[in-house]
């Protein structure tokens, strides 16, 4: 049985006292109650998603400016990239490990020069294809590999962009469009990318409610499978440029 | 800006009982701290006392989200009814049950209950949940006795035994 009677309002020091703030392990419930622990938070990996995002910002940054760009647009591109990444990681992890049913809408790995837009883009395994939407809001994150040169001359790191939520387009061109925004942002084609995508209602991932995957082809003639025979179609313009000052400034 | 390094050390150190602290003022906690976190990282230098100032950012917040009713949730009603607290692995006489302690938490007021947490298992000092807060450190000290005692005598009625 807890005793409660031990030592119950047994704290009698003063404010001004040294161990004012120091645990009273004369009171019984005290240290029951310390010896607690907080439940630890799912998010724990979404601190490494973070931190990969965060140095690849910085990372980018200093390259650029090793190489002499200009660094206005580049910078803050960076930056903010590192930190939505951080978000985006954020709710990968938590909306994952509450839902173990729930999958990110993972993923691509494009190898060296492959053409844009010849990402495939299919249902996922348990969806109906029949259901699936032609087009809808998403929100990615790509992970890039970039030639060394561009980092630094002995050592290749990686690199982030993504783009601002929400994004409306085809789904067919969900590729193309990245793929041209990375090449803008980091100067360079990437040697690799990893690209994962979130359906995003203000972060908000219902990978439940849009049942995509995309997955990497190297077949010049794969055709994306969103219910559109769309082939290699050029990024659409308009949109694919999300990094705005907007978004700079709310975040930053 | 924060090394990434330091960045995640920070985190490892603090987002578990930063977590809990935020479940403690009601909202939506896991996201507040995420975006505390953020905010840090966008600050050239680490704060002398990281936990309290992520603690004021989680909470200044909270209180935003609040006040603009984005969250739909009133500060009082959304403190989380999830348990906060696992039980220690370590072995002690009086242990109590974490489930009832959480359930008990929950059933006090405002601030007393962030009080509590933030000096039990956020390890902070009054004199900095007080700027926290900004009440009087003696203020903050009397309320967690209040809480400690409006503790005691909840697990009085509620006659839980430890193992």
């Amino acid at each position: 049985m807890f005793d409660f009677k031990v030592n119950s309002m047994s704290d009698t020091r003063h404010p001004a006292d040294q161990n004012y703030d120091q645990p009273n392990h004369d009171d019984t419930l005290e240290r029951s109650l310390r010896a607690l622990r907080p439940i630890p938070t799912r998010l724990d990996e979404s601190a490494v998603f973070y931190q990969a995002g965060f140095a690849a910002g910085k990372a980018a940054s200093e390259a650029a400016s090793r190489k002499g760009f200009r660094l206005t647009h580049l910078v803050a591109a960076a930056s903010v990239s590192a930190l939505v990444f951080g978000n985006a990681a954020y709710w990968f992890a938590r909306n994952g490990a509450r839902d173990t049913a729930a999958r990110p809408l993972i993923a691509i790995n494009q190898q060296n020069n492959e053409t844009p837009g010849k990402a495939r883009i299919m249902p996922m395994q348990d969806s109906d294809s029949a259901t699936a939407p032609a087009s809808a809001d998403i929100h990615m994150i790509a992970e890039s590999t970039v030639p060394s040169q561009a980092i630094t001359p002995d050592q290749k790191q990686p690199a982030y962009t993504s783009f601002e939520s929400p994004l409306s387009i085809p789904l067919g061109e969900l590729w193309a469009s990245w793929i041209e925004s990375a090449n803008r942002d980091f100067m360079t084609a990437p040697e690799s990318t990893t690209l994962a995508v979130f359906h995003s209602s203000r972060w908000q991932w219902v990978s439940n409610d849009l049942p995509f995957a995309l997955t990497g082809t190297t077949e010049p003639s794969a055709r994306f499978s969103s219910g559109t025979s769309a082939e290699n179609t050029p990024p659409a313009q308009a949109g694919s440029r999300l990094l705005s000052s907007q978004l700079i400034k709310e975040i930053l | 800006m924060i090394e990434p390094a330091e960045l995640r050390t920070l985190w490892l150190e603090n987002a578990d009982r930063l977590v809990l602290i935020a479940r403690s003022m009601g909202g939506n906690a896991e996201d507040a701290v995420q975006e505390a976190f953020v905010a840090l990282a966008t600050e050239v230098t680490v704060p002398d006392d990281p936990l309290a100032w992520l603690v004021r950012v989680t909470r200044n917040r909270l209180l935003q989200w609040n006040r603009s009713q984005k969250r739909r949730v009133g500060r009082e009603s959304a403190v989380s009814a999830r348990p906060w607290l696992s039980d220690s692995s370590v072995a002690i006489d009086d242990r109590l049950d974490a489930d009832a302690v959480s359930a008990a938490l929950q059933k006090l007021d405002s601030p007393t209950r962030e009080i509590m947490v933030m000096h039990l298992w956020g390890e902070m000092t009054f004199s900095s949940i007080a700027q926290v807060l900004e009440i009087s450190r003696a203020t903050a000290h009397r309320n967690y006795q209040y809480g400690v005692d409006q503790l005691r005598l909840q697990f009085v009625a509620l006659d839980i035994t430890a193992d």
